[in-house]
Protein backbone atom coordinates (compact mmCIF):
# COMPACT_ATOMS: atom_id res chain seq x y z
CA UNK A 1 0.00 0.00 0.00
CA UNK A 2 1.06 3.56 -0.47
CA UNK A 3 2.79 2.51 -3.65
CA UNK A 4 1.66 4.14 -6.81
CA UNK A 5 2.09 1.36 -9.31
CA UNK A 6 4.52 1.87 -12.12
CA UNK A 7 1.99 0.56 -14.62
CA UNK A 8 0.18 3.85 -14.97
CA UNK A 9 3.25 6.04 -15.10
CA UNK A 10 3.95 8.48 -17.89
CA UNK A 11 7.63 8.22 -18.63
CA UNK A 12 9.18 11.27 -20.25
CA UNK A 13 9.68 10.98 -23.99
CA UNK A 14 13.36 10.20 -23.70
CA UNK A 15 12.80 7.10 -21.65
CA UNK A 16 12.59 4.79 -24.64
CA UNK A 17 15.08 2.06 -25.37
CA UNK A 18 17.79 2.81 -27.85
CA UNK A 19 17.72 -0.18 -30.15
CA UNK A 20 18.71 -0.67 -33.74
CA UNK A 21 15.86 -1.88 -35.90
CA UNK A 22 16.28 -3.60 -39.24
CA UNK A 23 16.39 -1.19 -42.19
CA UNK A 24 13.38 -2.93 -43.71
CA UNK A 25 11.33 -2.32 -40.58
CA UNK A 26 12.45 1.30 -40.42
CA UNK A 27 11.50 2.01 -44.00
CA UNK A 28 8.18 0.19 -43.67
CA UNK A 29 7.23 2.27 -40.64
CA UNK A 30 8.40 5.54 -42.17
CA UNK A 31 6.32 4.80 -45.20
CA UNK A 32 3.29 3.92 -43.11
CA UNK A 33 3.61 7.20 -41.25
CA UNK A 34 3.86 9.06 -44.54
CA UNK A 35 0.91 7.26 -46.17
CA UNK A 36 -1.49 7.22 -43.26
CA UNK A 37 -0.31 10.24 -41.24
CA UNK A 38 0.52 8.02 -38.27
CA UNK A 39 2.59 9.77 -35.60
CA UNK A 40 5.90 8.04 -34.95
CA UNK A 41 8.73 8.33 -32.49
CA UNK A 42 12.03 8.32 -34.32
CA UNK A 43 15.31 7.42 -32.67
CA UNK A 44 18.24 8.79 -34.61
CA UNK A 45 21.98 9.08 -34.28
CA UNK A 46 21.96 12.81 -34.81
CA UNK A 47 20.86 13.27 -31.22
CA UNK A 48 20.89 9.90 -29.43
CA UNK A 49 18.58 9.66 -26.46
CA UNK A 50 16.45 12.49 -27.75
CA UNK A 51 13.92 10.98 -30.10
CA UNK A 52 11.83 13.04 -32.48
CA UNK A 53 8.07 12.75 -32.50
CA UNK A 54 6.29 13.56 -35.68
CA UNK A 55 4.58 12.57 -38.88
CA UNK A 56 6.66 11.65 -41.89
CA UNK A 57 5.94 14.02 -44.78
CA UNK A 58 8.47 12.74 -47.28
CA UNK A 59 11.26 10.15 -47.41
CA UNK A 60 14.21 9.67 -49.69
CA UNK A 61 17.15 7.33 -49.32
CA UNK A 62 19.15 10.33 -48.08
CA UNK A 63 16.83 12.53 -46.02
CA UNK A 64 13.48 12.29 -44.23
CA UNK A 65 11.18 15.25 -43.64
CA UNK A 66 9.05 15.22 -40.50
CA UNK A 67 6.23 17.42 -39.27
CA UNK A 68 7.27 17.70 -35.63
CA UNK A 69 5.08 17.02 -32.63
CA UNK A 70 5.76 18.30 -29.15
CA UNK A 71 4.27 16.53 -26.15
CA UNK A 72 3.17 13.95 -28.71
CA UNK A 73 0.11 15.99 -29.50
CA UNK A 74 0.89 19.46 -30.90
CA UNK A 75 2.37 20.28 -34.31
CA UNK A 76 5.58 22.23 -33.95
CA UNK A 77 7.40 22.99 -37.16
CA UNK A 78 9.56 20.67 -39.21
CA UNK A 79 12.73 18.63 -38.99
CA UNK A 80 14.76 17.04 -41.75
CA UNK A 81 17.08 14.24 -40.66
CA UNK A 82 19.40 11.89 -42.50
CA UNK A 83 17.55 8.70 -43.28
CA UNK A 84 20.66 6.62 -42.56
CA UNK A 85 20.83 8.10 -39.04
CA UNK A 86 17.47 6.63 -38.11
CA UNK A 87 17.92 3.66 -35.78
CA UNK A 88 14.34 2.96 -34.76
CA UNK A 89 10.79 4.02 -35.60
CA UNK A 90 7.80 3.32 -33.39
CA UNK A 91 4.22 4.18 -34.26
CA UNK A 92 2.48 6.17 -31.55
CA UNK A 93 -1.17 6.77 -32.32
CA UNK A 94 -2.24 7.69 -28.76
CA UNK A 95 -2.94 11.29 -29.62
CA UNK A 96 -4.44 10.77 -33.07
CA UNK A 97 -8.00 11.59 -31.91
CA UNK A 98 -6.72 14.81 -30.37
CA UNK A 99 -4.62 15.71 -33.41
CA UNK A 100 -7.46 15.01 -35.81
CA UNK A 101 -9.66 17.43 -33.92
CA UNK A 102 -7.22 20.29 -34.53
CA UNK A 103 -7.65 22.77 -37.35
CA UNK A 104 -4.12 22.23 -38.61
CA UNK A 105 -4.58 18.49 -39.18
CA UNK A 106 -3.28 16.77 -41.24
CA UNK A 107 0.07 18.55 -41.14
CA UNK A 108 0.77 20.58 -44.25
CA UNK A 109 3.95 20.24 -46.21
CA UNK A 110 6.22 23.26 -46.08
CA UNK A 111 5.07 25.97 -48.50
CA UNK A 112 8.16 25.61 -50.68
CA UNK A 113 9.19 22.12 -51.75
CA UNK A 114 12.35 20.61 -50.29
CA UNK A 115 14.74 18.48 -52.28
CA UNK A 116 15.57 15.59 -49.96
CA UNK A 117 18.31 14.26 -52.23
CA UNK A 118 21.18 15.97 -50.44
CA UNK A 119 22.14 18.22 -47.53
CA UNK A 120 22.40 21.05 -50.04
CA UNK A 121 18.84 20.52 -51.17
CA UNK A 122 17.59 20.32 -47.59
CA UNK A 123 19.37 23.47 -46.40
CA UNK A 124 18.34 25.45 -49.48
CA UNK A 125 14.77 24.20 -49.27
CA UNK A 126 14.50 24.93 -45.55
CA UNK A 127 15.85 28.45 -46.15
CA UNK A 128 13.22 28.95 -48.85
CA UNK A 129 10.63 28.33 -46.15
CA UNK A 130 12.21 30.12 -43.23
CA UNK A 131 15.15 32.53 -43.00
CA UNK A 132 16.26 31.13 -39.65
CA UNK A 133 17.06 27.45 -39.14
CA UNK A 134 18.13 25.24 -36.28
CA UNK A 135 20.74 22.69 -37.23
CA UNK A 136 23.11 20.02 -35.98
CA UNK A 137 26.51 19.34 -37.49
CA UNK A 138 27.84 15.81 -37.66
CA UNK A 139 31.39 17.00 -36.98
CA UNK A 140 30.47 18.80 -33.78
CA UNK A 141 30.42 17.01 -30.44
CA UNK A 142 26.95 15.65 -29.77
CA UNK A 143 24.58 18.23 -28.44
CA UNK A 144 25.94 20.90 -30.75
CA UNK A 145 22.86 22.72 -31.98
CA UNK A 146 22.84 26.13 -33.61
CA UNK A 147 20.15 28.55 -34.61
CA UNK A 148 21.17 30.72 -37.48
CA UNK A 149 20.08 32.80 -40.40
CA UNK A 150 21.35 31.54 -43.74
CA UNK A 151 23.38 34.16 -45.57
CA UNK A 152 24.71 32.41 -48.64
CA UNK A 153 24.91 28.94 -50.09
CA UNK A 154 27.86 28.47 -52.39
CA UNK A 155 28.50 24.79 -52.61
CA UNK A 156 30.14 23.02 -50.99
CA UNK A 157 29.82 25.64 -48.24
CA UNK A 158 27.23 27.85 -46.68
CA UNK A 159 27.49 31.00 -44.63
CA UNK A 160 25.28 31.76 -41.69
CA UNK A 161 24.91 34.16 -38.80
CA UNK A 162 24.07 32.54 -35.49
CA UNK A 163 21.65 33.68 -32.81
CA UNK A 164 23.01 33.16 -29.30
CA UNK A 165 21.00 31.38 -26.60
CA UNK A 166 20.50 34.90 -25.23
CA UNK A 167 18.41 35.73 -28.28
CA UNK A 168 20.91 38.13 -29.86
CA UNK A 169 22.76 38.06 -33.16
CA UNK A 170 26.33 36.86 -32.80
CA UNK A 171 29.05 38.88 -34.42
CA UNK A 172 30.44 37.77 -37.74
CA UNK A 173 29.13 35.09 -40.04
CA UNK A 174 30.47 31.57 -40.13
CA UNK A 175 31.23 29.24 -42.95
CA UNK A 176 30.77 25.47 -42.85
CA UNK A 177 30.58 22.58 -45.27
CA UNK A 178 26.98 22.08 -46.08
CA UNK A 179 27.24 18.29 -46.13
CA UNK A 180 28.20 18.38 -42.44
CA UNK A 181 24.64 19.34 -41.60
CA UNK A 182 22.99 16.29 -40.04
CA UNK A 183 19.63 17.72 -39.07
CA UNK A 184 17.70 20.86 -39.89
CA UNK A 185 14.77 22.28 -37.87
CA UNK A 186 12.59 25.13 -39.03
CA UNK A 187 9.40 26.94 -38.09
CA UNK A 188 9.42 25.50 -34.56
CA UNK A 189 8.16 27.47 -31.57
CA UNK A 190 11.62 27.72 -30.03
CA UNK A 191 13.21 29.06 -33.19
CA UNK A 192 10.40 31.57 -33.61
CA UNK A 193 11.00 32.98 -30.11
CA UNK A 194 14.74 33.30 -30.67
CA UNK A 195 14.29 34.84 -34.09
CA UNK A 196 11.74 37.34 -32.83
CA UNK A 197 13.89 38.22 -29.82
CA UNK A 198 16.95 38.79 -31.97
CA UNK A 199 15.03 41.19 -34.21
CA UNK A 200 16.17 42.28 -37.65
CA UNK A 201 19.47 40.79 -38.67
CA UNK A 202 22.44 43.06 -39.30
CA UNK A 203 22.08 44.63 -42.72
CA UNK A 204 24.95 42.86 -44.42
CA UNK A 205 23.54 39.40 -43.74
CA UNK A 206 21.06 39.19 -46.57
CA UNK A 207 20.38 35.73 -47.92
CA UNK A 208 21.97 35.11 -51.29
CA UNK A 209 21.82 31.73 -52.95
CA UNK A 210 23.52 30.90 -56.15
CA UNK A 211 24.59 27.67 -57.75
CA UNK A 212 28.19 26.54 -57.46
CA UNK A 213 30.49 28.47 -59.75
CA UNK A 214 27.93 31.09 -60.70
CA UNK A 215 29.16 34.65 -60.93
CA UNK A 216 27.78 37.15 -58.53
CA UNK B 1 18.71 21.73 -26.91
CA UNK B 2 20.14 24.33 -24.53
CA UNK B 3 23.90 24.30 -24.24
CA UNK B 4 23.88 26.36 -21.07
CA UNK B 5 22.34 23.87 -18.65
CA UNK B 6 25.53 22.08 -17.62
CA UNK B 7 25.11 20.61 -14.12
CA UNK B 8 27.26 22.23 -11.48
CA UNK B 9 27.41 22.24 -7.71
CA UNK B 10 24.35 23.28 -5.74
CA UNK B 11 23.62 26.86 -4.85
CA UNK B 12 23.35 27.73 -1.17
CA UNK B 13 19.87 27.70 0.35
CA UNK B 14 20.22 31.44 0.87
CA UNK B 15 21.01 32.14 -2.75
CA UNK B 16 18.18 29.92 -3.91
CA UNK B 17 15.73 31.70 -1.60
CA UNK B 18 16.92 35.14 -2.74
CA UNK B 19 16.59 34.33 -6.41
CA UNK B 20 13.19 32.68 -6.09
CA UNK B 21 11.99 35.72 -4.25
CA UNK B 22 13.36 38.09 -6.91
CA UNK B 23 11.67 36.02 -9.59
CA UNK B 24 8.36 36.60 -7.86
CA UNK B 25 8.73 40.24 -6.90
CA UNK B 26 10.52 41.47 -10.02
CA UNK B 27 8.91 39.13 -12.57
CA UNK B 28 12.13 37.57 -13.78
CA UNK B 29 11.93 34.03 -15.15
CA UNK B 30 14.19 31.43 -13.55
CA UNK B 31 15.86 28.27 -14.72
CA UNK B 32 15.65 25.66 -12.03
CA UNK B 33 17.68 22.49 -11.67
CA UNK B 34 16.38 20.07 -9.08
CA UNK B 35 18.12 17.09 -7.63
CA UNK B 36 16.17 14.62 -9.73
CA UNK B 37 16.43 16.23 -13.12
CA UNK B 38 19.92 15.14 -14.11
CA UNK B 39 21.00 18.66 -14.94
CA UNK B 40 18.00 19.38 -17.13
CA UNK B 41 16.50 22.76 -16.43
CA UNK B 42 12.90 23.80 -15.95
CA UNK B 43 12.00 27.36 -16.88
CA UNK B 44 9.29 29.32 -15.16
CA UNK B 45 8.27 32.37 -13.26
CA UNK B 46 7.69 32.19 -9.51
CA UNK B 47 4.09 33.14 -8.75
CA UNK B 48 3.96 32.16 -5.09
CA UNK B 49 6.45 31.12 -2.44
CA UNK B 50 5.52 28.93 0.48
CA UNK B 51 7.79 27.76 3.22
CA UNK B 52 8.28 24.35 1.65
CA UNK B 53 6.75 24.66 -1.83
CA UNK B 54 6.75 27.10 -4.73
CA UNK B 55 4.26 27.77 -7.49
CA UNK B 56 5.66 28.42 -10.95
CA UNK B 57 4.21 29.53 -14.24
CA UNK B 58 5.87 26.99 -16.53
CA UNK B 59 7.48 28.39 -19.65
CA UNK B 60 8.38 26.17 -22.60
CA UNK B 61 10.49 26.94 -25.65
CA UNK B 62 11.65 30.21 -24.09
CA UNK B 63 8.43 32.09 -24.79
CA UNK B 64 5.26 30.04 -24.33
CA UNK B 65 3.27 29.45 -21.15
CA UNK B 66 2.59 25.81 -20.42
CA UNK B 67 0.54 25.49 -17.28
CA UNK B 68 1.68 25.59 -13.68
CA UNK B 69 4.17 23.62 -11.64
CA UNK B 70 4.49 23.21 -7.88
CA UNK B 71 7.91 22.15 -6.65
CA UNK B 72 9.39 21.25 -3.31
CA UNK B 73 11.92 23.86 -2.22
CA UNK B 74 14.24 21.34 -0.65
CA UNK B 75 14.68 19.54 -3.98
CA UNK B 76 15.85 22.68 -5.78
CA UNK B 77 19.60 22.69 -6.31
CA UNK B 78 20.23 25.63 -8.58
CA UNK B 79 18.31 28.72 -9.63
CA UNK B 80 19.35 31.11 -12.35
CA UNK B 81 17.53 34.36 -13.01
CA UNK B 82 17.15 34.88 -16.72
CA UNK B 83 15.42 37.94 -18.11
CA UNK B 84 16.50 37.27 -21.71
CA UNK B 85 13.03 36.63 -23.06
CA UNK B 86 11.06 39.03 -20.89
CA UNK B 87 10.73 41.55 -23.76
CA UNK B 88 9.33 38.77 -25.94
CA UNK B 89 6.89 37.67 -23.23
CA UNK B 90 5.78 41.25 -22.60
CA UNK B 91 5.05 41.76 -26.23
CA UNK B 92 3.42 38.45 -27.06
CA UNK B 93 1.83 37.12 -23.88
CA UNK B 94 -0.16 38.32 -20.94
CA UNK B 95 2.44 39.87 -18.65
CA UNK B 96 2.82 39.25 -15.87
CA UNK B 97 1.27 35.82 -16.44
CA UNK B 98 -2.17 35.18 -14.95
CA UNK B 99 -2.49 33.35 -11.67
CA UNK B 100 -4.23 29.96 -11.60
CA UNK B 101 -8.02 30.01 -11.61
CA UNK B 102 -8.17 29.52 -7.85
CA UNK B 103 -6.01 30.04 -4.83
CA UNK B 104 -3.50 27.34 -3.91
CA UNK B 105 -2.47 26.93 -0.30
CA UNK B 106 1.19 25.95 -0.42
CA UNK B 107 1.30 24.94 3.24
CA UNK B 108 1.53 21.21 2.66
CA UNK B 109 1.18 18.47 0.06
CA UNK B 110 -2.34 17.86 1.34
CA UNK B 111 -3.50 21.47 0.96
CA UNK B 112 -1.81 21.76 -2.44
CA UNK B 113 -3.45 18.65 -3.84
CA UNK B 114 -6.84 19.60 -2.45
CA UNK B 115 -6.66 23.05 -4.06
CA UNK B 116 -5.26 21.81 -7.35
CA UNK B 117 -8.02 19.22 -7.52
CA UNK B 118 -10.56 22.06 -7.26
CA UNK B 119 -8.96 24.02 -10.10
CA UNK B 120 -7.91 21.31 -12.54
CA UNK B 121 -9.89 18.29 -13.66
CA UNK B 122 -6.67 16.30 -13.98
CA UNK B 123 -3.16 16.93 -12.75
CA UNK B 124 0.30 15.46 -13.04
CA UNK B 125 2.24 14.44 -9.99
CA UNK B 126 5.61 12.91 -9.27
CA UNK B 127 7.16 10.93 -6.44
CA UNK B 128 10.73 11.38 -7.52
CA UNK B 129 12.41 10.08 -4.40
CA UNK B 130 10.74 6.76 -5.12
CA UNK B 131 10.53 6.89 -8.90
CA UNK B 132 12.84 9.40 -10.49
CA UNK B 133 11.77 10.35 -13.98
CA UNK B 134 8.21 9.02 -13.72
CA UNK B 135 5.04 11.05 -13.50
CA UNK B 136 1.40 10.12 -13.09
CA UNK B 137 -1.69 11.82 -14.31
CA UNK B 138 -5.10 11.57 -12.80
CA UNK B 139 -7.90 12.95 -10.74
CA UNK B 140 -8.50 12.37 -7.02
CA UNK B 141 -11.68 10.72 -5.80
CA UNK B 142 -11.12 10.36 -2.09
CA UNK B 143 -8.69 11.51 0.53
CA UNK B 144 -7.90 11.32 4.19
CA UNK B 145 -5.24 12.87 6.42
CA UNK B 146 -2.31 11.06 4.87
CA UNK B 147 -3.20 10.02 1.35
CA UNK B 148 -5.28 10.58 -1.69
CA UNK B 149 -6.91 8.00 -3.93
CA UNK B 150 -6.41 8.94 -7.52
CA UNK B 151 -7.95 7.50 -10.65
CA UNK B 152 -5.14 7.48 -13.20
CA UNK B 153 -5.06 7.99 -16.90
CA UNK B 154 -2.68 5.48 -18.43
CA UNK B 155 0.03 6.54 -20.87
CA UNK B 156 -2.20 5.16 -23.65
CA UNK B 157 -4.77 7.81 -22.70
CA UNK B 158 -7.34 5.44 -21.16
CA UNK B 159 -8.72 5.71 -17.65
CA UNK B 160 -7.52 3.02 -15.32
CA UNK B 161 -9.99 0.88 -13.43
CA UNK B 162 -10.08 1.77 -9.76
CA UNK B 163 -8.12 4.29 -7.79
CA UNK B 164 -4.59 4.14 -6.45
CA UNK B 165 -3.38 5.44 -3.16
CA UNK B 166 -0.81 8.23 -3.25
CA UNK B 167 0.73 9.21 0.08
CA UNK B 168 1.15 12.94 0.63
CA UNK B 169 4.57 12.33 2.10
CA UNK B 170 5.84 10.93 -1.20
CA UNK B 171 4.79 13.90 -3.29
CA UNK B 172 7.58 15.94 -4.89
CA UNK B 173 5.94 17.75 -7.81
CA UNK B 174 2.56 18.73 -9.20
CA UNK B 175 1.72 20.16 -12.60
CA UNK B 176 -1.59 21.22 -14.07
CA UNK B 177 -3.04 23.22 -16.92
CA UNK B 178 -0.17 22.11 -19.18
CA UNK B 179 -0.45 21.05 -22.79
CA UNK B 180 0.47 17.42 -22.18
CA UNK B 181 -2.18 16.74 -19.59
CA UNK B 182 -4.72 18.67 -21.65
CA UNK B 183 -4.09 16.36 -24.63
CA UNK B 184 -4.12 13.18 -22.52
CA UNK B 185 -7.35 14.23 -20.83
CA UNK B 186 -8.96 15.17 -24.14
CA UNK B 187 -8.25 11.72 -25.56
CA UNK B 188 -9.25 9.87 -22.37
CA UNK B 189 -12.51 11.78 -22.08
CA UNK B 190 -14.38 12.34 -18.82
CA UNK B 191 -13.62 10.03 -15.95
CA UNK B 192 -15.93 7.01 -15.83
CA UNK B 193 -18.54 7.19 -13.10
CA UNK B 194 -16.99 6.62 -9.71
CA UNK B 195 -19.09 4.83 -7.10
CA UNK B 196 -19.64 6.55 -3.79
CA UNK B 197 -19.13 3.32 -1.82
CA UNK B 198 -15.78 3.19 -0.07
CA UNK B 199 -13.28 1.18 -2.04
CA UNK B 200 -11.94 -1.75 -0.04
CA UNK B 201 -8.57 -2.24 -1.64
CA UNK B 202 -8.47 -0.30 -4.88
CA UNK B 203 -4.71 -0.35 -5.29
CA UNK B 204 -4.34 -4.11 -5.19
CA UNK B 205 -3.20 -5.65 -8.40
Amino acid sequence: MGEVAIAACHVPLWGVKNTQQKPSKISRRLEQSWREAVPVRIQHEGAPGEPLDGIVLDVSAEWTLIARLRDGAYLDGYSAIRTADISAVRPDDRFLPFLKAQRNWPPARPTHPIDLGSAQGVVRGALDNAPVLGFYRSTAPSGGFWIARGIAVVEPHWWYLTISPEGTWDEGDERARIDEVSRVDFLTDYISVLQESAGSPPEDSVMVTRPAGAAR
Amino acid sequence: MPLWGVPKSSHSRKKIARRLSRSQTECIPVEIVDRFSDGETRTGLVLALGEDWILLQSIRDAGFYDGYAILRRKDIRRVRLRDTFVPYLREHREWPPPLPAGEINLASAATILADVARIASVFIFAEERRRPGAVWLGTPVEWDARAMWIVMINPDCTWEDGAREALFTNLTQVEFGDDYSRAVHAVAGPMPAWGSEPSEDPASE
